[in-house]
């Protein structure tokens, strides 16, 4: 009935609506490819992607652009993984070198923009390939049955395939 | 492997994740037929499974504990605030609740007699420990008379400090709060040890595994799971198994994560994906609530205060519910209400106005409530909101109301001179109307103003117990 039980509810601004959304949209993706290099899939690769979203929310964060973001995110998820599994470090080791040489400068976009260059070369067959063995996660009997291949030539497609682009990564990105 | 060759497998597993990507980029246009395509799939197979698993769980009863005698009333409660005081409380009290300055229990192994006991570490103390090394619940563990246990907010909390209670045969009722506690598979194993009838979880991260193994709680009659994070990803139907389940509590489900700036007052709303990887994230869903009515047939209260529905999962309630919590859920409008309504045995209902954060898709026409309540015969309602005549009016018409709750909430009333704006409860309003309800005795109050206190006391005289509680 009185207006002495209020209480204030406004006061300087730290991080608005539309910065904290960013920062969940903006770092998602880049998260979720750490986490894959670092050798976690599945369920797994979920459940530490929340929670690496949930230490974001329970701490005092203060977004200092999207550089510092990145890397607080990144350095938390490593936390998380090596958590779970504790006798990985030379693994984890590893995959940091390979990111930090890798996706060190751009979280992965001159990588990532290679391959689709590297992808939209590729005969329609092929890109057919990887979209059924990256997109639609089939095996590969029903890859070859699709195709119209034996299984064992299914097998022989995507490693050439594989080869094939991971050269024209070297040549795009001058390695 | 040597450090090339992992080098090289992390290569493989960069170029596989942008594959990944890519692949995912191009069918991203179609993908939104693909997917609700197999969402009905999803949701078919979903219930083949339940049906199949309730089956399975039926023909099999696990022999585990007995479930102990039911329990004789408690003594009052005995609060002792710091060490000091709990070395001189009295060691026959059986039913105690401390909060001390570090979790250094080892003086309650010498309350042999305890029957309910509530820990807790209090940083309101000066200079309170905090703990980081290891500590336990060991000392609890010689309470063997123990039949409550609820453990607060504690520094550092994981199954190897929970894993001494597994020896107390007759507790029956526990409690876990605080956000450094995880439900994981080795905490849950060591909660189905025990002969549990009721347990609540509260700030708890809940993994996937946790609420699986959780299922395995046979003797189980109430479960709240309150604010807990994780559960979106937690396959609701392993709580399919706790076949003696008459109470549940989910609350927060299958919603927007809010955080609300401290700073700003601003509510910012992080909307969780809905499928991830192609997967669904388990929600409220009316699939799950119809799984539920078939596999608990006991079940008769169900809280889903603050979590998401929509009027599909109001039309599936089961119909043996007599309770219904709705404070706070959001997305479901006038056909879950009438649904609600018809609910044939439905004799407590808790809603209130969604919160103002709330997204504009998710509102609940509120004021749609009032017919419907107005054709049940309620003996307990509970409204969160800002009382209105309305309100009022439709509260005249439960003559058979025995238990009325009413958080208040707080309408803009004015701008102080720093320019924030200051929250107050709004216009008085005539609480006469609760005087002519000749079954009502007990009125509680979640922070409540003394103009309201007085205003309803005035109203209802001295038969009815009026009771303030903290939000």
């Amino acid at each position: 009935m009185t207006p002495d039980a209020g209480v204030p509810v406004s006061s300087p601004p730290r991080l608005d609506r539309a910065a904290a959304e960013r920062l969940w949209a903006g770092h998602e993706r880049t998260l979720r490819r750490y986490l894959r290099v670092l050798g976690a899939a599945g369920p797994d690769l979920d459940d530490l992607l929340q929670e690496t979203f949930v230490v974001l929310l329970q701490r005092d964060f203060e977004d200092r652009g999207p550089a510092a973001a990145a890397t607080f995110l990144r350095t938390t998820a490593r936390f998380l993984f090596l958590r779970r599994h504790r006798d990985l470090l030379p693994l984890v080791e590893a995959a940091d070198a390979v990111w930090d040489r890798r996706c060190g400068d751009d979280d992965g976009a001159g990588y990532l923009a290679a391959l689709r260059a590297c992808v939209a070369r590729l005969p329609a067959r092929s890109a057919r390939l990887v979209q059924l063995g990256y997109d639609d996660g089939l095996g590969r009997d029903a890859i070859a049955r699709e195709l119209g291949l034996k299984a064992d030539g299914v097998k022989t497609a995507l490693r050439r395939l594989r080869d094939a682009l991971r050269q024209c990564i070297e040549r795009r990105l001058g390695r | 492997m040597n450090r090339n060759e992992l080098e090289a497998a992390a290569e493989e597993r960069l170029f596989d994740a942008m594959l990944g990507e890519l692949a995912r980029e191009a069918a991203a246009p179609a993908r939104g037929v693909a997917a609700s395509r197999w969402l009905v799939a999803a949701f078919v197979v979903l219930g083949l499974a339940v049906v199949v698993g309730v089956v399975m769980t039926s023909r099999g009863t696990p022999a585990v504990a007995v479930a102990p005698q039911e329990p004789a009333p408690l003594p009052p409660t005995l609060e002792v605030r710091g060490i000091t005081a709990l070395r001189k409380a009295d060691r026959q009290v059986e039913n105690l609740s401390c909060a001390i300055e570090g979790p250094d229990f080892g003086v309650l192994q010498e309350f042999e007699r305890l029957r309910a006991l509530r820990v807790e570490q209090d940083h309101d103390l000066p200079h309170p420990t905090l703990v980081q090394s290891a500590w336990s619940l060991a000392p609890v563990a010689r309470c063997t008379k123990l039949e409550s246990l609820t453990v607060g907010p504690l520094a550092r909390f994981t199954a190897v400090e929970l894993a001494p209670i597994a020896a107390l045969p007759n507790l029956r009722s526990l409690e876990l709060v605080g956000k450094e506690k995880v439900l994981d598979g080795a905490s849950a194993a060591v909660l189905v040890k025990l002969p549990l009838r009721s347990l609540v979880l509260r700030e708890v991260f809940v993994v996937r595994e946790g609420l699986r193994v959780l299922g395995e709680l046979p003797l189980l009659e109430r479960l709240e799971l309150r604010d807990c994070t994780g559960l979106d990803r937690c396959d609701l139907k392993h709580l399919y198994r706790l076949r003696q389940l008459r109470a549940l509590t989910l609350r927060g489900v299958g919603q927007a994560t809010v955080q609300q700036f401290a700073l700003t007052g601003e509510p910012v709303a992080l909307q969780l994906p809905t499928i991830r990887d192609g997967r669904i994230v388990r929600e409220v869903t009316a699939d799950w609530i119809k799984g539920l009515a078939e596999a608990l047939p006991n079940l008769r209260e169900l809280d889903l205060a603050e979590t998401r529905i929509d009027d599909q999962v109001l039309i599936a309630l089961p119909r043996s519910l007599t309770f219904l919590g709705l404070r706070a859920a959001k997305g479901y409008g006038e056909p879950g209400m009438v649904a609600v309504g018809a609910l044939p045995n439905l004799q407590g209902l808790a809603c209130g106005e969604p919160p103002p954060n709330s997204h504009e898709q998710d509102r609940v026409p509120f004021a749609s409530w009032w017919p419907v309540l107005r054709g049940m015969k309620l003996h307990r309602y509970e409204f969160a909101g800002i009382p209105t005549p309305d309100l009022l009016d439709e509260l005249r018409q439960q003559t058979d109301l025995r238990e009325l709750r009413l958080a208040i909430g707080l309408a803009v009333v004015t701008t102080n001179e720093q320019g924030h704006l200051i929250l107050g409860e709004g216009p008085p309003l005539d609480f006469g109307c609760l005087g002519d309800l000749k079954h009502l005795d007990w009125v509680a109050l979640v922070n409540p103003s003394a103009s309201i206190v007085q205003a309803i006391r005035r109203a209802v005289g001295d038969r009815v117990r009026i009771e303030g509680l903290a939000r």
